[in-house]
């Protein structure tokens, strides 16, 4: 089979799979990703601009544009399962700058397990491109959230850790500033009451000429440096930290890793049942959910190896649930990726949360993986 | 043709200051058309031929490979493109030019002392306003990879050519990321350093570049360029 063939192979699978294919425009509003995914993504997105200022950006990948296009349509709150296949634009130090992509999104409630109709596209895609068991990387941003809200710390820790996961670095240098303690070096020189405190900082922010309607205001500013002085005292607890550090260490084939996170007593100790009891924290559902997605993934696609990692996650706030990777065990390069992502559209601006489903394969990394 | 391309600053502080420097050296350059001439040569060193450039340009025709050696600054580099770093060597300190690329924040932020804290301030800022942080700056490519070097990923760029220092008073961005050598614009502006923000210490090279087409008399040029420069440097005007 020639790589048209492929391609036409792979247009016919999307086809079958989605109820239509969706063709958003190639020049794309750059805020969309900006805002979404901030200055990570917009490193690597090629920019131009327009005579009146606008930014624009060669579309970086479907997902956004798919999603924005469907939220602004009569069929937002549908069930819609939407195709594509096309070009996209990145920035990247191997390979050109143009590739195309192929995918599906499933927004709204939508017939049968969206996960799995995902994953199902994946695997025929990979086949066509004759990787028949490519290994499948997996992820639960479901485990990871619930672990982070039974956990015991002071509260304006868990967005602050939750920005961070999919980040391994810089999660890890987090996690060693919650092990130190932190320095309050100007407290001394601040009043400790909130109010004055207040109008020290709104005084010094007018002698500065600061802009009082943009930016951080006196009480953000006076609530933050109070917080670190109560931090100081009140730190997060030490088994806490030694939780999150064993639970982000777990990853490996995938069955092995199911009983290590049912008991999270990789080391002796840390007894999860012990503190269960201190923090009321339960991940029997989400481990459950988890352990049902790896059996049905063992039973129906038959990868070449399932592996789970606790830390994997992509590096952005919207996705919620599972999540995937398909690699090819030849070049080692992932060819497929997707997950769950709930918050996408209310992100987007939907006035109601919108479940959202969906999972992109690269067409230059699946003809390398198969030659 | 196979002369060596040396490009040097063509006007302002920089232009002086390398003319003075080759000057002391017994590189003279000369510059035959005056001030608004764009070649020239050192009667000291043949097989050079002088191409001025204005400072911010010199680092981009190094990385596009147009002139062979230059004299440009790392920040520049860095910025010319977001893999300049790789495509420039930069061979020899000059002594001059000296900068620092700092991130600046307003004094009144009493709630941050370090990169940590910033770290955790853009989350906040980003959960309590539902905007991203801004950070108002010239250096794209150095900033952004600091930022993630430093585990910062919620904020934006937005993009300033001049005045930097302003943009926190116009409520243009929160922050910024510019160049200092003393320190006086950002103490003025009411601005100031938190400790570990600074992201590069930066002064005048002599800069090859890579991708530039390399003879062998262009070799020996350079060679000679190098060996005067470092020797003038080394023996007499070490600053």
């Amino acid at each position: 089979m020639s790589a048209d063939a492929r391609r036409a192979a792979l247009k016919q699978l999307v086809d079958e799979t989605a109820g239509w294919r969706a063709a958003p425009a190639i020049l794309q509003p750059a805020d969309l990703y900006f805002d979404l995914a901030g200055e990570a993504i917009g490193a690597r997105l090629l920019l131009t601009s327009g005579e009146d200022g606008t930014e624009y950006c060669l579309r970086p990948e479907f997902t956004l544009a798919v999603a924005a296009e469907y939220l602004t349509s009569e069929l937002a709150g549908t069930g819609q399962a939407i195709g594509y296949l096309g070009p996209v634009f990145r920035q990247r130090q191997g390979g050109p700058a143009e590739f195309e992509q192929a995918g599906l999104e499933f927004l709204g409630p939508v017939a049968g397990d969206p996960f799995d109709r995902s994953l199902a596209f994946a695997f025929a895609a990979a086949k066509i491109y004759g990787v028949d068991t490519p290994e499948l990387h997996l992820g639960a941003v479901d485990l990871f959230e619930a672990l982070l809200a039974g956990l015991d710390m002071p509260d304006m820790w868990r967005p602050r850790i939750r920005a961070r996961f999919g980040h391994k670095e810089a999660l890890a240098q987090l996690l060693d500033r919650l092990a130190a303690p932190e320095t309050t070096e100007l407290a001394d020189r601040y009043p400790a009451e909130r109010g004055k405190l207040i109008a020290v900082i709104a005084s010094e922010m007018e002698q500065a000429g600061l802009s009082p309607i943009s930016g951080r205001e006196a009480a953000e500013i006076a609530d933050r440096h109070l917080e670190k002085r109560a931090l100081a005292a009140a730190r997060v607890p030490e088994a806490t930290v030694q939780i999150l550090r064993l639970y982000l260490g777990i990853a490996g084939e995938a069955r092995a890793q199911l009983s290590r996170l049912e008991k999270l007593a990789v080391d002796a100790s840390v007894d999860l049942a012990a503190l269960v009891a201190d923090t009321g924290l339960d991940l029997r559902e989400p481990i459950a959910r988890l352990a049902s997605r790896i059996n049905a993934i063992a039973a129906h696609f038959k990868p070449g190896i399932i592996r789970f990692d606790a830390a994997f996650s992509p590096p952005l706030d919207y996705y919620t649930g599972h999540v995937f990777e398909l690699v090819a065990p030849k070049t080692k390069a992932i060819i497929a990726s997707g997950g769950r992502y709930d918050r996408l559209l209310e992100r987007l601006g939907s006035a109601k949360p919108i479940p959202a489903v969906g999972c992109a394969v690269w067409l230059d990394r699946l003809e390398e993986a198969g030659s | 043709m196979t002369e060596l391309l040396f490009a040097v600053p063509s006007k302002g502080r920089l232009e002086s200051a390398i003319r003075e420097k080759f000057a002391a050296l017994g590189l003279a350059i000369e510059r035959p058309g005056g001030a608004r001439a764009y070649q020239g040569s050192i009667a000291a060193l043949p097989g050079i031929a002088l191409r001025f450039f204005s400072a911010t340009e010199i680092a981009r025709e190094l990385v596009r490979g147009t002139v062979h050696v230059g004299v440009t600054g790392e920040d520049t580099v860095h910025e010319a493109a977001r893999n300049g770093a790789s495509q420039v060597i930069l061979a020899t300190p000059l002594g001059f030019g000296y900068a620092d690329v700092v991130i600046a924040i307003p004094d009144a932020w009493v709630d941050v002392n370090s990169i940590a804290d910033l770290a955790d301030v853009a989350t906040d800022f980003r959960h309590r306003h539902g905007r991203w942080l801004r950070v108002a700056t010239k250096y794209v490519n150095l900033t952004r990879r600091f930022f993630a070097a430093h585990g910062i990923a919620e904020y934006r760029i937005v993009e300033s050519l001049g005045a930097t220092e302003a943009a926190p008073a116009s409520g243009a961005a929160e922050l910024i990321v510019d160049i200092t050598s003393t320190g006086a614009t950002l103490r003025a502006n009411g601005l100031r350093v938190p400790e570990g923000g600074t992201i590069l210490k930066s002064q005048a090279n002599l800069a090859i570049s890579r991708a530039a087409s390399w003879d062998s008399a262009r070799r020996a040029a350079l060679a000679r360029l190098l060996d005067a420069v470092e020797k003038g440097l080394g023996s007499k005007v070490r600053v």
